[in-house]
């Protein structure tokens, strides 16, 4: 595969990256919403069950990752990267509409959602201009950047604060009215890597499914050290009524020199975000190359900041007329959730399949 | 039509090839033949160029030298003595230094008499003998590291005299020296420094490459060639190594790095770095390790002290008023409210004459850079406040800012750190933290995104080195630093004599 | 400049695109006034009227402002425009409700305060009795900063205890808990003094009942599993105990009775009695007499609970294992005031702190 600086794959990542990147790209916006969606105590286990069903669908995608020969030819591949694209721009809609939401109603009501959607992007634009190479060595920092803040949730799980007979029961005494939605939060909230399969040619042709699911174990540490902590403070009755809870519990923080730490802890927020928005836009970028039949050139700086122009476009059309109102939000929210659920579940399959059948193809050709 | 380009020339003064000095000093002039009258002829106007004729029996020998650029004495008593009173049938081997060299043709002799040379015409031979003038200044104490204990020599402008200091410390025959002479015009000697054995070949590939493309007339100082050298033109941060103490630099080729000398400049330049060598002293291993360890995280939270303190002061009184404890936030509208400007202006304006007074102090001599000190400090301290230009609050961040920028040892990596607090400081006035976040944000990606020669930057965290980080913000004890740095990619990665 | 011109359309559709919404209303601090103390009463007819001082955390005349609306936010709008500077609620730090407003429903004006992102959750609730617009006008004449003391008597009652101090985040957790009820501290206004005089109580937003007294010395006993209460008055019995380590265990089974154990652990600060402290027989006879007037005491406060319905020390909650909810939400406060309730009072004197006077 003829690539310029872009995609350009001499230096493998480091295995460890793998896994910090698994962890960051699951961190999206999920993480902001679900406590709201489980609300009860016995969802712990949920998150633990599904947690560990989605480590065999990482199984998979480390089987991904060892494939790094380029099979990518084929009319059907073209016509593949339609729904791609689709589903690469609803991501992106979720993240940077959902995100510059949060921005505008918790810190800057008075400025335009428009101005986070397009600084965002500046950003991620930024990030991915340097290559992908550099775009996935940033998720080191992004991790840092944005870990941090979990240490401020400790203050909210100690008593008095606490009451820690909300954890109480722990086992359902009646099927819960949401319990499919919460399964299928809980499944979107772990996707995110599936968005590593192509990415085989940065492996080196390590074996990268232990750190996969080293990255893996501890976002679901994660979640559930979150929903814990929001359990413990709020009470599931409360926690039901509260809006991005993730958010909403640091307000109570305080420190002696500073107060109100959502100030800094939504924008630091922010850098797994950028993470996530600049890959995406490169996916953008190459899906759009592949289904022009662009590919054999050389990619081009010019042409990642065209797509990134017409992503910002598409985010603040949406921004205007399809994404204006709570109801607009819990519906994006909802499309979101099946289609992540279901590429989740599908892609790392399918793509397994495909290359099986073009290397059985590739093998008769050369037989016959 | 002649005429018409002439008075063209004359008024956009076009230089026509006809008057062009310059040409033929850069063109090689092969044809002429290497004699006495075209030496001279070419140092024409040049009123130091000397010819002096020696006859001696039968024979005429002729010297030919420029008398600023050698040493009067040495030729007197190596050259002119054995010439008269030596032996008389080998005239090459009378004279006495080991830096003899036959001279084939005119340019090498002009080349030869620049860097120090006399140029001896006997009867169908021409050799230069180098007797270069060593005038110098002392080895001094470095005013740019300065530190309490450790070596106290530092680089001067004279080449040879750098290298031996950097060779008396590394007393190997590993360490390779390559020499180019860069510059059309000033004809600047640069030595390339390395470790056989240690340096990653590809790195010194890359270090050649770089090196001998590089294609200007007159260089002055290392950072000029540096300029040329680096991968990325537009960044703020430094990427290259400026230091003139001798034992940084060897214990930079000892760890695998590439170190250019530059004939005339006292700093050596240094790379690959990455951004943590930035705030590495010499003393950090002088010190306990513990308290070594202490004082570099000191370092890093100063550096990020210096780019936020003031950016965050206006976010939240601009902004984030709600964040601001109660007891403190009275303080704060106390003393901002006879202020007549908003809080951006007040911090760029205090932000503005600290950095005034700080230069003004650097430039001045010693004794007046003191008073100016004093001066600014009551300035800055009590009279802003008292004229209400400025709250108080503020005084103690912009000094807090201003004794931080100190702390980290690269100068050069202070003034960077500057440039992104006023843009920060932008950044805050319009959307706060999250302004100051973004904009911190964009600074990691580019450092992320950096490389010094074409290593990356922000190693060992982004790529991870995990070996690295026993002497990035902590450092630990020597003994247990068996290793080179692995960013480098050493040939040999051991330090000590066991293989591991 | 083809790469400038280009750069300057590209900037211009953005901005077309984005609208002029770039621009943001900032809060400098010295052009803003943050309200720290609000206090908020219901009139007869039905109307609010919200009063705050102003300036806060100025070292200006102070005054009081209040202003008349049916909607809480409203009279904000209007007490803001009242003023030169534009009045901000991200600092306030205390609501004071009067006892008025608390009886009727109070959670309409909370939930405004919880919907504004602006307002933290850590605001100090309390209500009041008797007339506190009066008695700010009065304390403005001798001190300045009224309202920034009291920000710190309740800050340091917070950690300090004493106080039963609550905040708005406490007080909704409590709200919505099905096993538990909201309080908040009572003030009570004599003579321009303002008084501590005990806990609010809540049923689903309403003020139901106070403890007063020494028997909210006792119930915040109950409603810490571990405390240290400086000194316990028992005038009738003519002691004062002083710096009681308390530990207190509320247990309820499924079926049967509410236990509630509470260990004191203390010394005698100053006794007036008539027994002798010296002889042993008749410290453990005293400990005795204590012990049950303790217990008698707790269970009067158990039951006036269960009388008012509600469960502010949370016994509800000891109903559940970690398998098991006998009570669901709606049962357990249909179950609540008909428990048996069993109280058990143990109580060591470490030291007596008497001299040998009978000599």
């Amino acid at each position: 595969m003829s690539t310029g600086t872009l995609f350009n794959h001499e230096q493998p990542l480091q295995p460890w990256f793998w896994a910090v990147l698994v962890n960051r790209l699951q961190i999206g916006y999920f993480l902001l919403i679900l406590p709201k969606i489980l609300v009860y105590p016995y969802m712990l286990w949920v998150i633990l069950m599904v947690g560990l069903v989605s480590s065999l669908n990482l199984h998979l995608i480390g089987k991904c990752l060892a494939i790094h020969d380029g099979f990518m030819k084929g009319v059907w591949l073209r016509v593949w990267m339609v729904p791609a694209i689709g589903i690469l721009l609803l991501k992106m809609t979720l993240i940077v509409r959902g995100y510059a939401g949060v921005v505008h109603q918790f810190l800057f009501p008075s400025i335009g959602i428009s101005a986070f959607i397009v600084l965002m992007l500046v950003a991620a634009l930024y990030l991915a201009k340097h290559g992908m190479t550099t775009v996935l060595h940033f998720c080191v920092i992004a991790f840092l950047a944005s870990v941090w803040a979990t240490i401020l949730y400790g203050f909210l799980a100690m008593p008095p604060e606490a009451h820690y007979s909300y954890l109480y029961p722990l086992i359902p005494f009646q099927w819960p009215s949401n319990g499919f939605e919460s399964l299928l939060s809980v499944w979107s909230a772990f996707a995110g890597p599936e968005y590593l399969i192509v990415l085989g040619p940065w492996s080196g042709g390590k074996r990268l499914t232990k750190y996969l699911l080293a990255g893996h174990v501890f976002s679901i540490l994660e979640y559930t050290y979150l929903f814990f902590v929001s359990l413990v403070f709020l009470g599931s009755p409360y926690l039901k009524t509260v809006e991005f809870p993730v958010f909403n519990l640091l307000r109570y923080v305080q420190l002696p020199f500073f107060e109100r730490l959502e100030m800094i802890v939504i924008p630091a927020y922010m850098t797994p975000l950028i993470l996530i928005i600049s890959l995406l836009l490169l996916y953008l970028y190459g899906a759009l190359r592949i289904l022009l039949n662009r590919n054999r050139k050389p990619a081009h700086t010019r042409g990642l900041f065209m797509v990134s122009l017409a992503v910002a476009g598409y985010l603040l059309m949406v921004d205007r007329w399809l994404w204006t109102t709570e109801i607009h939000r819990r519906m994006w929210e909802q499309a979101q959730m099946y289609v992540v659920g279901a590429t989740f579940a599908l892609a790392p399959a399918l793509f397994l399949g495909y290359y099986a059948m073009q290397s059985r193809r590739r093998r008769n050709e050369k037989t016959g | 039509m002649n005429l018409l380009r002439k008075w063209l020339a004359g008024l956009f003064s076009l230089s026509t090839p006809e008057d062009e000095p310059s040409n033929e000093v850069h063109q090689p002039d092969r044809g002429s033949a290497l004699t006495v009258k075209q030496l001279q002829k070419r140092f024409k106007d040049v009123h130091d160029a000397r010819v002096q004729q020696l006859h001696h029996d039968s024979r005429t020998v002729t010297l030919f030298y420029v008398r600023s650029l050698i040493d009067v004495e040495k030729l007197q008593v190596d050259i002119l003595f054995p010439l008269l009173y030596g032996q008389k049938d080998h005239t090459d081997h009378a004279v006495v230094s080991d830096q003899v060299q036959p001279v084939p043709d005119l340019e090498q002799a002009i080349h030869q008499s620049l860097q120090g040379a006399v140029i001896v015409f006997t009867e169908g031979n021409v050799f230069a003998v180098k007797i270069p003038s060593t005038l110098s200044r002392p080895i001094e104490t470095s005013e740019q590291e300065q530190i309490l204990y450790g070596p106290k020599d530092s680089l001067s402008e004279q080449l040879e005299q750098n290298l031996t200091l950097i060779r008396r410390r590394l007393p190997v025959p590993e360490l390779k020296s390559c020499m180019f002479n860069l510059g059309t015009l000033s004809k600047t000697d640069v030595a390339l420094l390395y470790m056989e054995g240690i340096t990653n070949p590809e790195l010194l590939r890359t270090a050649l490459e770089k090196t001998s493309n590089v294609d200007y007339d007159a260089f002055f100082d290392s950072s000029h060639i540096g300029a040329f050298l680096e991968d990325h033109e537009n960044s703020v941060f430094p990427q290259f190594q400026h230091t003139d103490r001798p034992d940084a630099i060897a214990a930079a080729l000892a760890s695998g790095k590439i170190v250019w000398l530059v004939a005339n400049s006292p700093f050596a330049l240094i790379a690959p770095i990455t951004f943590f060598d930035m705030f590495q002293s010499p003393e950090d291993y002088v010190q306990r390790w513990t308290v070594g360890s202490f004082l570099r995280s000191l370092r890093f939270f100063a550096f990020l002290a210096v780019m936020i303190l003031a950016p965050m002061y206006v976010a939240l009184t601009t902004h984030h008023y709600y964040s601001i404890p109660l007891q403190l936030l009275y303080l704060l509208m106390e003393s901002r409210s006879e202020i007549p400007f908003t809080p951006f202006w007040e911090a760029t304006f205090m932000l503005l004459t600290l950095e005034i007074l700080k230069e003004g102090s650097l430039r001045m001599p010693t004794k007046s850079g003191q008073t100016l000190g004093i001066v600014g400090g009551i300035v800055i301290g009590q009279a802003a406040v008292e004229a209400n230009i400025a709250s108080n609050i503020l005084i103690v961040f912009i000094a807090l800012t201003g004794v931080a920028s100190f702390l980290v040892p690269n100068y050069i990596m202070t003034t960077s750190s500057k440039l992104i607090q006023l843009l920060l400081l932008i950044l805050a006035a319009w959307l706060g933290m999250w302004g100051v976040i973004w904009g911190l944000v964009f600074a990691l990606i580019h450092l992320t995104g950096l490389t010094s020669l074409k290593q990356p930057y922000f190693a060992p965290l982004s790529p991870m080195f995990w070996r690295d980080w026993k002497d990035t913000v902590i450092r630990v004890p020597l003994p247990k630093m068996k290793h080179r740095p692995a960013y480098l990619n050493p040939v040999t990665s051991s330090r000590t004599k066991r293989k591991i | 400049m083809k790469k400038l011109g280009k750069g300057l359309l590209i900037v211009s559709m953005v901005i077309s695109l984005t609208g002029c919404s770039w621009g943001v209303k900032s809060n400098i601090i010295e052009e803003i006034s943050p309200t720290i103390l609000k206090y908020i009463d219901r009139e007869p007819d039905g109307q609010l009227k919200v009063s705050t001082l102003i300036p806060p955390l100025r070292k200006e005349k102070k005054r009081v402002i209040t202003e008349k609306a049916r909607l809480e936010k409203e009279a904000r709008n209007e007490i803001s425009q009242k003023y030169y500077r534009e009045l901000k609620s991200g600092q306030l730090r205390m609501l004071f409700l009067s006892k008025r407003l608390a009886r009727t429903d109070i959670l309409p004006i909370l939930n405004t305060w919880m919907l504004d992102p602006e307002i933290s959750h850590r605001l100090y609730l309390a209500v009041v009795e008797g007339d506190f617009v009066s008695f700010l006008h009065h304390q403005l004449q001798v001190q300045e900063l009224i309202d920034f003391n009291l920000y710190q008597m309740f800050s340091h009652y917070e950690q300090q205890g004493e106080i039963n101090v609550t905040n708005l985040h406490r007080f909704m957790e409590a709200y919505f808990s099905p096993y538990a009820d909201s309080m908040v501290p009572l003030f009570t206004l004599k003579d321009n003094e303002l008084t501590y005089k005990g806990t609010a109580l809540f049923r689903e937003g309403k003020m139901v009942g106070e403890i007063t007294s020494l028997d909210d010395i006792l119930f915040q006993m109950l409603s810490h599993k571990n405390w240290f209460q400086k000194t316990l008055p028992l005038p009738e019995q003519g002691i004062i105990l002083g710096s009681l380590y308390t530990e207190s265990k509320v247990t309820a089974p499924p079926s049967g009775d509410v236990k509630i154990q509470v260990g004191l652990k203390g010394k005698v600060d100053e006794y007036q009695g008539k027994r002798n402290l010296n002889q042993s027989k008749e410290v453990k006879q005293l400990t005795r007499e204590l012990e049950s007037v303790l217990e008698q005491k707790i269970t009067r406060i158990m039951h006036q609970l269960q009388q008012w319905r509600v469960d502010p020390l949370r016994v509800g909650e000891r109903t559940l294992g970690p398998l098991s909810q006998p009570y669901s939400e709606k049962s357990w406060k249909a179950a609540w005031p008909d428990k048996r309730i069993d109280v058990k009072v143990r109580l060591q004197l470490e030291s007596l702190g008497l001299l040998e006077l009978t000599k």
